[in-house]
């Protein structure tokens, strides 16, 4: 009856939303009176500290053909994985890797799957989790009916509080077939740049109030300065100013940092998609009518070329 | 493509099978909705003065 919690890797190091993500599970096992166990998938290291935010036990699949993300071999493991373990709650860290892999284990094993949860569950009448709906413009309450349940949570939303308890790791080896591998990831591009957007705690993110590709020196300096990930608007991935990846928005990345400083971006609706689940937002742009003062916490209105750098002096000191 | 004459002519003799709807199993049930919490007003900080931002994101924020 225990909980089983799949946790993302990248270069064999576990996820900090993953990590979020053993924590809320080792909270869910508590309430449930269980056990968290963890897994993990490829060549991965230091194992044992996952110990560290709850887990008791860590499941190692060590097979390096899941080093990459081969979803169909993925949902097949964790699957496998629930039964061996007996679990009855799968915790995962929601990612479009983690969405993919627990659609197919909720079809498979037929549990009851809630995405885009933002709290600990309800247990005083069934099982309620809340889940933050339509890009985080509302909550739903949602109850799962099911035996075996599967939650999905958002990053940043379960604090990261770290002990010095460490896990025992096992061995894991589940039977996976050729069928499994039917789609071969043949060539990774990865992006540059020190933070990952989506796992990122400070964002700073610049749009078309900047007037050209030329002048984002200042975000990547102010960026650089905070320790912050860089984000852009749409039209500005549109235009080529800056790569695909660093579109925060309804159809690009949704971030969910502590701290999101947008320069030069107007906040249309679709923007705000992107950033409505961070914890404090910062605004400057020089339209003191911009819609994004209304969703912002702090706000500058100004010559973004005169105010940030004032703000990379001061960040830096 | 466009049906023809015989072929709409003669869909009017082919059998019409209806089917029962099966409602599946629900496993998961939305109970309520909400919406988010009114955000508070925004704090204006004059653009001479924004070294001021960095200093309240770290006391009053505690985001740095």
């Amino acid at each position: 009856m225990s909980v089983l919690i799949f946790v993302e890797t990248a270069e064999g190091k576990a996820k900090p939303s993953s990590l979020e993500a053993v924590g809320y599970g080792a909270k869910v096992a508590e309430m449930l009176g269980t056990t968290a166990t963890a897994l993990v998938l490829g060549d991965a290291q230091e194992l044992e500290n996952l110990g560290n935010y709850g887990a008791s036990k860590v499941l190692h699949v060590a097979d390096s053909r899941l080093n990459v993300g081969v979803i169909q071999a993925y949902a097949n493991v964790i699957s496998q994985a629930i039964e061996k373990e007996g679990a009855n709650v799968l915790v995962l860290a929601k990612s479009s890797l983690a969405d993919a892999v627990a659609a197919r284990v909720a079809g498979k094993i037929k549990a009851g799957l809630a995405s885009n949860v933002v709290e600990l569950p309800d247990l005083s009448n069934g099982f309620v989790v809340k889940r933050s709906i339509y890009t985080g413009k509302a909550f739903t309450n949602t109850a799962i009916n099911s035996e075996k349940k599967i939650l999905a949570i958002k990053k940043n939303i379960y604090p990261l509080t770290p002990t010095d308890a460490k896990a025992s790791v096992e061995a894991f080896s589940p039977a996976l077939s050729d069928a499994d591998f039917g789609v071969k990831i043949t060539n990774t591009e990865k992006a540059t740049g020190s933070v990952s957007l989506p796992e990122a705690d400070l964002v700073v993110s610049g749009g078309r109030g900047l007037k050209g590709p030329e002048n984002w020196g200042i975000i990547e300096e102010l960026a650089q300065a905070l320790g912050a990930a860089t984000g852009c608007s749409k039209p500005v991935s549109d235009l080529h100013w800056r790569p695909h990846h660093e579109h925060v928005g309804q159809t690009g990345v949704k971030v969910s940092p502590n701290l999101y400083v947008a320069v030069g971006i107007s906040g249309a609706i679709q923007h705000l998609a992107g950033v409505n689940s961070s914890k404090c937002i910062v605004v400057i742009n020089s339209d003191p009518d911009a819609p994004f003062f209304q969703a912002a916490d702090y706000g500058i209105v100004g010559d973004a070329f005169q105010v940030v750098p004032k703000l990379i002096a001061a960040a830096k000191k | 493509k466009i049906a023809n004459m015989r072929g709409i002519m003669s869909a009017r003799s082919k059998p019409l099978q209806v089917l029962a709807p099966v409602s599946p199993q629900e496993l998961t049930k939305s109970l309520r909705f909400e919406l988010p919490p009114a955000k508070g007003a925004c704090k204006m900080i004059p653009a001479d003065e924004a070294e001021k931002l960095i200093e309240l994101l770290k006391t009053e924020a505690k985001v740095l």
